[in-house]
C-alpha cells in the first residue's frame, strides 16, 4: 500500500483516501478506457499479471488522488486562498507524472486521421484520460497562479515554463491542425503562453521574456487572431520601452510588429486600438520615420480618426520630413472643408501659417491662416498659449508680404511686421524662434542694428547652440558694415563648429572677404575650404546620401565662387577651370549656368552668355540672378529687346523684391527710355539697398 | 514588487579587487562610507544602490560651485568611468541624470566654465562612440508592409524575414556615427548630452528608480515647466468628442487653478528652459518612454514620467516643432489611457461536486 502513495509524495494511507464510485475523476476515468479493466481483476489472479494489475490499480488510485488535489487546488485558488492552494497543489507530484501526461496528450489529441473509431478504444491500459491530464494541466497552471499571488514571481514563471515545455515535448512544431480550438487543453496553454512572459517582465528578466514572446509567435498554437494580436502588440512594448540587451534590432522587430498589428487592423482582423497607433507614432518619430508613419494614418480607415485630426497628423508627418508643399496642400483642403461648416481647428490652421511663413509666395495665405485661428481663439483662455504663436507667424508672413509691395503700403506691412512681432514676444517671452524672426524681419528691412541687438538676444537664450542663430548675427553685422567684427565673429564660429556647419561659415568668412574686396584672401579661404571637403569625404567611410549631397553642393558653391573671383581678376584660364570643377558636381544647377555666362559675358560673348542663362532658366524660370543677367545684356542690345528686358526684370523683383541688382537694371531701362525722374528712384532703392545689403541671401 | 535583478558577473572577485581602490578614493571625498558598503561582496553594485551615498553625491552635485575643473567629485566620477569597471562605470551613469540636469540649467543662466562636468560628458561621448564605431546604427524596415505570415498566428517567422535587406526597404538612423570630440562646443553640446542620456537608455534596467525619476524632474524643468494645461487641452480637444461636456466643467476649474499658478511660477520657470535641439529631444523621450510604459511597480516614477511628457509636449506645441509634436504627443496619449486590468483566470469549465470535494479537503487538511 505504501507503493500506491508513493508517487503523491506524501504519507497518505490508502484507506483514508475517501472512494466514492461516483467521484467524478473515476466516473471519467472509467468512461473512457478502463471500465472493463476494473471488472477483470477478480478474474485474472496469476501471479505474472498481478504486477501489472497492480501498477493499474496504483494508477487508477493514484490518479484519483491527484486529481483530487488539483479540483481542490482550484477550490482554494477560486477563493483567492493561494497559501492553501499552493499547498494542496504541490503535493501533485508532477515531475513523475510528466511522461505519462505527455503520453497521453500525444495520443489522445494526436488528430484521427487514417485511423478509425475502433482502434482508438485500443489504447493502453494505463494511459491518463484527457481529463486527468487537463486537470493536472491546470494544476500546474493555478500553481503558478497562486505563487504570482503569493509574489513569487520567478517560481510562478518556472511553474508556467513547465507547462509550456510538456506540451511543446509532444509537439515541438506547434500544436498540429486537427487539434479542437475549443479543447480545454488548448485553453490552459495559451493561458500560459499567455502569462510567461508577464512573469519575467515581473521580475526584471527581459532577455527570457523576449525570447518567451518569441517562442509563442513563431510557433503556431492556433491562438484566436484577438489573443495573438495582444501577445503581439505586448513584445512590440516591451521591445520599444525595455531596453533588452540586444539593442537596436528590438527597434525594428518591434516596428515590424507594430506595422503587422496595423495591417490586421485596417483588414479589421482584429478590433480598433488606439494604442498601437500611438506606440507606432511613437517608435517611427524617434526613428524619424515620419513619412512611413504618414502612410500608415493614410491607410487607417475612415472613422478612426476624425477628418480634421487625420489631417492635421498628416500634414505634420510631410512637414516633419520636409515635404512642406504636402503638407501645406492638406492644411488648405482640410480648412477649405471645414470652413464650410463655419468650424475651425486651431492647430491645423497654425501649421498652415507656419508653412506659409516659410514660403514668400502664400504670405498673404498664411495671414489668411492666422486671423482665422485667432479670431477662433479669442476670449478662450485654453487658447492663452497658443496666441503668442498666431502672433508670430503673423508676423513673419506679414513681413513676406511687405517685400512685394511698393511705398506707401510697404512701409506699412513693414511696420505692422515688427509690432505683430513684438506682440507674439509679449505672449511668449522665452521663445526664441520669434527673437530669430525679429532678427530676420529687421535683416530685411535692413534695419541692421535692431538685428544684432536682436540676434545676441537670441544665441543668449539659446545658449549659443544655433549655427542658424551665427549665421544670422553675422550677416547682421556685416550689414552694418562693421567689416572687422564681422570677420572676427566668423572666425571664432569657425573654430566652435565642425563638419559641414564649419564648412558653410568658411564660404561665409571668403564671401565676407570678396565683399571687402580682398580677393586673394578669399581665393585662400576657399583652397582651404575644399581641402577639408576633400578631408571630409575621405573620413567618412559610410557617408549618408543625403550628407555627401550636401558636401558636393558646397563643393560646388565654392568654385562657382572662386570662378566669379577669377572673373573679376580677369583670369579666364583660372575662372575655366573652375567651372570644369563646378560642372563635374552638378551638371543640372541653374547657378552653374548662370556662372557659365556670367563667364562668357565678361569675354564679351554675349550671344553663348545668352545661351548659358537661358539653360539657367530653363532649369529654374524664378532664378533671380540669371533673369537680371539677361536682362542686361539685352539693355545693351537695344531696340526691341528693352521691353523684353524690362518684363525680366520686373519678373525678377516679383520674385525677389530684394534684388538690388534688379532695381539697378530697371533705372537703366528706365533712363534708356528716357523717363528720368523712374529712373532716379530705382536707382535709389537699388542704392539704399546695396548700402545694407547682407553679404549673403540668407533666405 | 518588482525586484531588479543584476546579472551575475563572472569574475566577481577580480572585479571587487580592483573596484575597492575606487570606492576608497570616493571616501576621500565624501567622508567615511558606511559600513555596509565595505562588506559587501559586490561594492560596486551596493555603491549603485546606496541611497545615502548617491543622496550625498546628489547634493554635491548641485552645489553652486561644482563642475569646476577642480570639483573633486567630477574627477572621481571622470575616473570611474575611465577605469574600465563595468560596475563601476554603471555607477557613474547613474549620475547622468544629475549631471546634465545641473550642467544644462546653469549653461543657461551663467557664463561661468563647467569642465569639470564637460570632462565627465567627454568621457561618456567617447566611449559610446568607440563602441558605435565609424558607422551609424542603422535598421531596415521593408517598405512594403505586409509581412508575410505575420498576420496568421505567426505561422512564419517574421523576425527572419526583418534582417533580409529588400531590396525596396527604407533605411532608419537610429544612432549617426559620432566624430571625435575634445571640447564641448555650444553648438555641439545638445549632442553630447545626448549620447550620455543614449548610455543613460542601454543600461536603464540596471538604474535604481530614484535617478530616474531625478532624471523625469530634470525634464520638467528644462521643458519650462507650466502652460503645462493650456496645451494639454489644446491637443485634447481633437480626440475628445464624446466628453465634450464633462470637459467642459473641468476646464473652468483648471483654469481657474492654472491662473493662480501662473502668475507666481511663470516667472521663475519659464526662464530656465533649455535649448532641445531635436537630438536631444529624441533621446530625453527614448528615456521617458521606458519609465511610463516599462516595467516598473514605481507609481511615483510613472506618475512624474507622465508630467514629464505633458510638459516636454507643451513645450513641442509652443515651439512649434512637428517632429517633437508627434512624437511627444503619442507618449502622452498612451501615459493617459488607464491601464487595463488584467483579467483573472477565468474559473475552469469542468463542474466539481462540491460536497464530494468538501470530503476530501476535510481528509487532506486533516493532517
Amino acid at each position: 500500500m505504501a507503493m500506491l502513495c508513493k508517487c503523491s509524495g506524501e504519507q497518505f494511507k490508502l484507506e483514508e483516501m475517501p472512494r466514492s464510485p461516483e467521484s467524478l475523476a473515476t466516473r471519467d476515468y472509467s468512461a473512457n478506457a478502463s471500465s472493463s479493466r476494473v471488472g477483470d481483476f477478480d478474474s485474472k489472479f496469476d501471479d505474472d499479471q498481478v504486477d501489472e494489475v497492480e501498477s493499474a490499480l496504483r494508477d487508477t488510485i493514484s490518479l484519483n488522488y491527484e486529481e483530487a488535489r488539483a479540483l481542490l487546488g482550484r477550490l482554494e485558488y477560486e477563493k483567492g486562498n493561494y497559501e492553501a492552494a499552493l499547498h494542496v497543489l504541490q503535493g501533485i507530484d508532477l515531475s513523475a507524472l510528466k511522461p505519462k501526461m505527455v503520453k497521453s496528450i500525444s495520443a489522445n489529441f494526436t488528430p484521427t486521421k487514417g485511423r478509425s473509431k475502433g482502434e482508438k478504444l485500443k489504447l493502453p491500459v494505463n494511459l491518463m484520460s484527457v481529463h486527468s491530464v487537463t486537470l493536472l494541466l491546470e494544476a500546474i497552471l493555478l500553481k503558478s497562479k497562486s505563487l504570482e499571488g503569493l509574489g513569487r514571481f520567478r517560481d510562478a514563471a518556472l511553474e508556467c515554463n513547465n507547462l509550456i515545455e510538456i506540451v511543446e515535448s509532444v509537439w515541438p512544431h506547434g500544436v498540429p491542425e486537427g487539434v479542437a480550438d475549443e479543447s480545454k487543453l488548448l485553453d490552459l496553454v495559451h493561458k500560459a503562453l499567455v502569462c510567461l512572459p508577464k512573469l519575467w517582465i515581473q521580475i526584471g528578466c527581459l532577455d527570457e521574456a523576449v525570447s518567451a514572446y518569441r517562442r509563442t509567435l513563431v510557433k503556431s498554437w492556433n491562438l484566436t487572431p484577438t489573443t495573438c494580436a495582444s501577445l503581439q502588440k505586448e513584445f512590440a512594448v516591451t521591445l520599444v520601452y525595455s531596453s533588452t540587451s540586444t539593442g537596436t534590432n528590438n527597434v525594428e522587430e518591434a516596428i515590424l510588429l507594430l506595422l503587422s498589428l496595423m495591417q490586421k487592423m485596417i483588414s479589421k482582423e482584429i478590433k480598433f486600438d488606439p494604442d498601437i497607433i500611438n506606440h507606432l507614432e511613437f517608435t517611427l518619430s524617434l526613428t524619424g520615420q515620419f513619412q512611413l508613419l504618414a502612410s500608415q494614418i493614410e491607410s487607417l480607415l475612415p472613422g478612426t480618426y476624425s477628418r480634421e485630426e487625420r489631417w492635421y497628423l498628416l500634414a505634420l508627418c510631410y512637414h516633419a520630413t520636409g515635404l512642406n508643399e504636402d503638407a501645406l496642400n492638406i492644411i488648405r483642403r482640410s480648412t477649405r472643408v471645414l470652413e464650410r461648416k463655419n468650424k475651425a481647428h486651431v492647430q491645423s490652421l497654425l501649421l498652415g501659417a507656419k508653412l506659409c511663413s516659410k514660403n514668400h509666395v502664400c504670405a498673404s495665405e498664411g495671414m489668411e491662416f492666422t486671423t482665422r485661428a485667432l479670431e477662433f481663439m479669442r476670449g478662450e483662455k485654453r487658447y492663452n498659449h497658443a496666441i503668442g504663436i498666431a502672433y508670430h507667424f503673423l508676423g513673419c508672413c506679414i513681413g513676406n508680404c511687405s517685400r512685394f509691395l511698393s511705398d506707401p503700403e510697404k512701409s506699412k506691412f513693414q511696420h505692422s511686421a515688427l509690432k505683430v512681432l513684438f506682440r507674439a514676444l509679449e505672449f511668449e517671452r522665452h521663445n526664441p524662434e520669434i527673437l530669430c524672426s525679429l532678427v530676420c524681419e529687421n535683416l530685411m528691412q535692413r534695419k541692421p542694428k535692431a538685428a544684432v541687438q536682436f540676434g545676441k538676444k537670441y544665441l543668449d537664450m539659446v545658449q549659443g547652440c544655433s549655427a542658424d542663430g551665427w549665421r544670422l548675427l553675422v550677416l547682421a553685422v556685416s550689414s552694418q558694415q562693421l567689416r572687422k567684427e564681422a570677420e572676427e565673429m566668423v572666425d571664432f564660429i569657425i573654430d566652435e563648429t565642425d563638419g559641414k556647419e564649419k564648412l558653410e561659415f568658411l564660404r561665409l568668412k571668403a564671401l565676407l572677404q570678396i565683399f571687402n574686396g580682398e580677393l586673394s584672401v578669399a581665393i585662400d579661404t576657399y583652397s582651404l575650404l575644399l581641402a577639408r571637403v576633400k578631408a571630409l569625404e575621405e573620413s567618412r567611410i559610410q557617408v549618408v546620401n543625403t550628407e555627401a549631397e550636401e558636401l558636393k553642393s558646397i563643393e560646388m558653391e565654392a568654385w562657382l565662387d572662386l570662378a566669379s573671383i577669377y572673373i573679376k581678376l580677369e583670369s579666364w584660364e583660372d575662372a575655366n577651370l573652375c567651372l570644369d570643377k563646378a560642372k563635374c558636381t552638378q551638371l543640372s544647377s541653374p547657378k552653374y549656368w548662370h556662372m557659365q555666362g556670367t563667364f562668357l559675358e565678361a569675354q564679351l560673348m554675349e550671344k553663348e552668355a545668352l545661351a548659358a542663362f537661358s539653360v539657367s532658366l530653363s532649369i529654374d524660370p524664378d532664378y533671380v540672378p540669371s533673369m537680371v543677367s539677361m536682362a542686361s545684356i539685352l539693355r545693351k542690345l537695344g531696340g526691341e529687346s528693352i521691353s523684353i528686358a524690362r518684363s525680366f526684370t520686373r519678373n525678377a523683383l516679383r520674385v525677389d523684391p530684394a534684388s538690388e541688382d534688379a532695381w539697378l537694371h530697371l533705372g537703366f531701362i528706365s533712363q534708356n527710355e528716357g523717363s528720368a525722374k523712374e529712373a532716379a528712384d530705382y536707382f535709389q532703392t537699388a542704392f539704399e539697398l546695396m548700402e545694407s545689403a547682407p553679404v549673403n541671401k540668407f533666405l | 514588487m518588482f525586484t531588479d535583478e543584476s546579472p551575475n558577473k563572472p569574475s566577481l572577485q577580480h572585479t571587487v579587487s580592483r573596484a575597492q581602490p575606487v570606492i576608497d578614493s570616493l571616501s576621500l571625498i565624501l567622508g567615511p562610507i558606511a559600513d555596509s558598503n565595505e562588506h559587501s561582496d559586490n561594492p560596486a553594485m551596493s555603491l549603485l544602490h546606496n541611497q545615502t551615498i548617491s543622496r550625498d553625491i546628489m547634493c554635491r552635485l548641485r552645489l553652486a560651485t561644482s563642475g569646476s575643473g577642480t570639483d573633486d567629485l567630477c574627477h572621481w566620477l571622470y575616473d570611474t568611468f575611465q577605469s574600465n569597471i563595468a560596475d563601476l562605470q554603471l555607477v557613474v551613469i547613474s549620475y547622468i541624470p544629475m549631471l546634465a540636469g545641473v550642467y544644462l540649467s546653469r549653461c543657461n543662466s551663467s557664463k561661468e566654465t563647467f569642465s569639470g562636468f564637460e570632462a565627465v560628458f567627454l568621457a561618456l561621448y567617447s566611449h559610446e562612440m568607440v563602441i558605435r564605431g565609424a558607422e551609424a546604427c542603422i535598421i531596415r524596415i521593408p517598405n512594403n508592409i505586409r509581412i508575410p505570415g505575420a498576420s496568421e498566428s505567426g505561422k512564419a517567422n517574421s523576425k527572419g524575414k526583418a534582417t533580409a535587406a529588400e531590396p525596396d526597404s527604407i533605411e532608419a538612423i537610429v544612432s549617426p556615427a559620432l566624430e571625435p570630440c575634445n571640447t564641448v562646443r555650444a553648438t555641439k553640446r545638445g549632442l553630447i548630452v545626448s549620447v550620455a542620456f543614449d548610455l543613460y537608455y542601454n543600461d536603464i534596467s540596471l538604474m535604481p528608480v530614484c535617478s530616474k525619476i531625478e532624471f523625469c524632474e530634470f525634464c520638467i524643468i528644462w521643458a519650462g515647466q507650466d502652460e503645462l494645461a493650456g496645451a494639454e487641452r489644446l491637443d485634447e480637444e481633437e480626440y475628445n468628442v464624446q466628453e465634450e461636456e464633462e470637459e467642459e466643467e473641468n476646464v473652468e476649474e483648471k483654469e481657474e487653478e492654472l491662473d493662480k499658478k501662473k502668475e507666481h511660477k511663470q516667472k521663475n520657470n519659464r526662464c530656465n528652459q533649455v535649448p532641445l535641439p531635436w537630438e536631444l529631444f529624441q533621446s530625453v523621450l527614448r528615456i521617458l518612454g521606458h519609465c511610463l510604459l516599462g516595467p516598473t511597480n514605481s507609481k511615483e516614477l510613472k506618475e512624474k514620467a507622465l508630467k514629464a511628457a505633458k510638459c516636454l509636449h507643451a513645450r513641442a506645441l509652443r515651439d512649434f516643432d512637428s517632429k517633437a509634436m508627434l512624437a511627444s504627443r503619442s507618449l502622452v496619449r498612451l501615459g493617459d489611457m488607464i491601464e487595463e486590468p488584467v483579467p483573472e483566470l477565468q474559473p475552469s469549465e469542468i463542474t466539481a461536486d462540491l460536497s464530494e470535494l468538501e470530503a476530501l479537503r476535510a481528509s487532506i487538511f486533516s493532517r
